[in-house]
C-alpha cells in the first residue's frame, strides 16, 4: 500500500516546464534529421532490388509514390513540434512516423531511431509545449506540469547509457576490436608517443565504458552533475568526429543522435526560481489543473 | 498520505503507463542481453560486438558456383538482420539462371542451401 501511495505521489506531482521546453526544441530539429535519414533509408527498401524484410505479413506497406508525401508529414509535424504549434497533435504525429519507419523493415532497426521515437512520445506527453513555444503565445502556457513523463524520459536516458555500458563489457569489445574502426585508430598503426594501437585500444575501451557507467548515474548526482554534462557532451563530441566515414568531418547520424541523448540532460538540471512570489506563478489554467488532479 | 480522493482516473492511467514502460525499458534489454544472440534489436547494444553478414554464393543450373557480394540487395548488414531468412527467396527470383543459394555464417557455425524454384 505505501508504494502505490508513493506512485501515486509520482505521477500527481508537477515541475516546471521550461526545461522540458528546451528539450522539446532540440529534439524537434533531431526529428527533421531522422525523417530526412528515413527517406533515404525507406526509399531504398522500397527499391524492387533490395530484399523486403518485414516483421509481420499484414504490416502497412507504403507504396513508393506516396513516400515523399509521408516524409512531408514527418517534417511538417517535427518543425511544429520544434516550434511548440500544435505539440500534442505534432509530437503524436512524429512518434507515430518514427514508429512506422522503425518496424516498417527490419533492415531499418535503429538504436538511434528507436530512442528518439521514446523521447519524442514522453516529450508530447509531458505537455513539453507549455512554454517557449508558440501555443503557449496563442493559449498562454502553464508554469507547472506533469512530472512523471520527465522522469521517466531521465530514467530512460540512464537505461540507454547503462545496458550501452554493460554490454561492452565482453572479451571482443575489451580487447579494442570494436574502436579500431575509429579514427584514427582506422587509419594510423603506430600514434604519437610511440603508443601503438594495440597498447592503446583496450585501455580506451575499458575508458568508453567507464564513461557510459558513469553518465548513467552521474546526472542524478547533485555533485557530479555539472561534471557528467561535460563528459557527456565531450563523449558525444568525439563519437560526430571520430566515428563517421571521413576523419576529423563530424558525421551527421551521430550528431543527429546526441541532440537526442545529450539534450534530456537538461532535465536534471534545476532552472532558477522566477522571482514573482509562488502563487502568482500559477496560471488560472495550472489552478484548473490542480483541482482536476 | 494520498487520500482516495486524489486518486483520479487520469493519475490511474500515469501511474498504469509509469509502471509498464519503465519495466518495458528494464526488462527488454535485460532479456535481449541474457537470451538473444548478439547484436540484438531493442537492447541498446551499441558498437558493442563486431558483426558480419553471412558470405552468399549462387550455383547456377550449369553447376558453375559464383560468389556474390550482397550489398546492392539489401539495407543493412547488421547481425540481427536475418539476412539467411530472407535474401535467398530473393536472389532466385533476381538470378533466374540460379538452381540454388548457398549461405555460409560469417563465425562458420552454420550454413544452408535454398533450393530455387523455376
Amino acid at each position: 500500500m505505501p508504494r502505490i501511495t508513493a506512485l501515486f505521489q509520482i505521477v500527481t506531482r508537477q515541475t516546471d516546464p521550461r526545461a522540458v521546453a528546451i528539450v522539446r526544441v532540440v529534439v524537434g530539429l533531431a526529428a527533421i534529421g531522422f525523417a530526412l535519414e528515413s527517406w533515404v533509408n525507406i526509399g531504398r527498401v522500397l527499391s524492387p532490388q533490395v530484399v523486403d524484410m518485414p516483421y509481420v505479413a499484414w504490416y502497412p506497406r507504403l507504396p513508393v509514390a506516396m513516400l515523399p508525401l509521408f516524409i512531408g508529414v514527418w517534417l511538417c509535424a517535427a518543425i511544429g513540434f520544434a516550434l511548440g504549434l500544435g505539440t500534442r497533435v505534432c509530437g503524436a504525429s512524429v512518434t507515430l512516423s518514427m514508429a512506422y519507419a522503425l518496424f516498417f523493415d527490419q533492415q531499418l532497426y535503429s538504436n538511434h531511431l528507436y530512442l528518439a521515437m521514446l523521447v519524442v512520445l514522453l516529450l508530447t506527453i509531458a505537455e513539453s509545449g507549455a512554454r517557449f513555444s508558440l501555443d503557449a503565445r496563442r493559449l498562454g502556457g502553464h508554469n507547472l506540469i506533469l512530472e512523471w513523463p520527465i522522469l521517466l524520459l531521465k530514467i530512460q536516458i540512464s537505461i540507454v547509457y547503462f545496458y550501452a555500458a554493460l554490454l561492452k563489457v565482453n572479451p571482443q569489445y575489451l580487447s579494442g576490436a570494436m574502436l579500431s574502426s575509429f579514427w584514427p585508430f582506422n587509419t594510423l598503426t603506430t600514434l604519437p608517443g610511440g603508443w601503438s594501437s594495440a597498447q592503446l585500444l583496450p585501455l580506451l575501451a575499458v575508458a568508453s565504458i567507464l564513461t557510459e557507467l558513469f553518465l548513467s548515474f552521474g546526472l542524478w548526482l547533485p555533485r557530479l552533475r555539472w561534471l557528467a554534462l561535460l563528459v557527456g557532451i565531450g563523449f558525444h563530441l568525439m563519437i560526430i568526429f571520430t566515428g563517421g566515414a571521413t576523419p576529423g568531418q563530424p558525421d551527421i547520424a551521430f550528431a543527429i543522435f546526441a541532440l537526442v541523448t545529450v539534450a534530456p540532460y537538461a532535465l536534471f538540471f534545476d532552472f532558477p526560481v522566477r522571482r514573482v512570489a509562488a502563487v502568482s506563478e500559477y496560471s488560472d489554467a495550472d489552478k484548473r489543473r490542480r483541482t482536476r488532479m | 498520505m494520498l487520500s482516495n480522493r486524489r486518486i483520479t482516473p487520469s493519475a490511474m492511467v500515469a501511474a498504469c503507463f509509469f509502471v509498464v514502460f519503465l519495466l518495458v525499458q528494464v526488462l527488454v534489454p535485460l532479456a535481449q542481453l541474457v537470451w538473444a544472440p548478439r547484436p540484438a534489436r531493442f537492447g541498446w547494444q551499441m558498437y558493442s560486438v563486431a558483426s558480419a553478414a553471412p558470405s552468399f554464393e549462387l550455383i547456377m543450373r550449369d553447376g558453375a558456383t559464383r560468389a556474390l557480394d550482397v550489398t546492392p540487395y539489401v539495407t543493412s548488414l547488421r547481425g540481427d538482420v536475418p539476412l539467411a531468412r530472407f535474401l535467398p527467396p530473393h536472389l532466385c527470383t533476381l538470378f533466374p539462371d540460379a538452381a540454388a543459394i548457398h549461405y555460409q555464417m560469417d563465425d562458420g557455425t552454420q550454413a544452408g542451401a535454398y533450393q530455387c524454384h523455376a
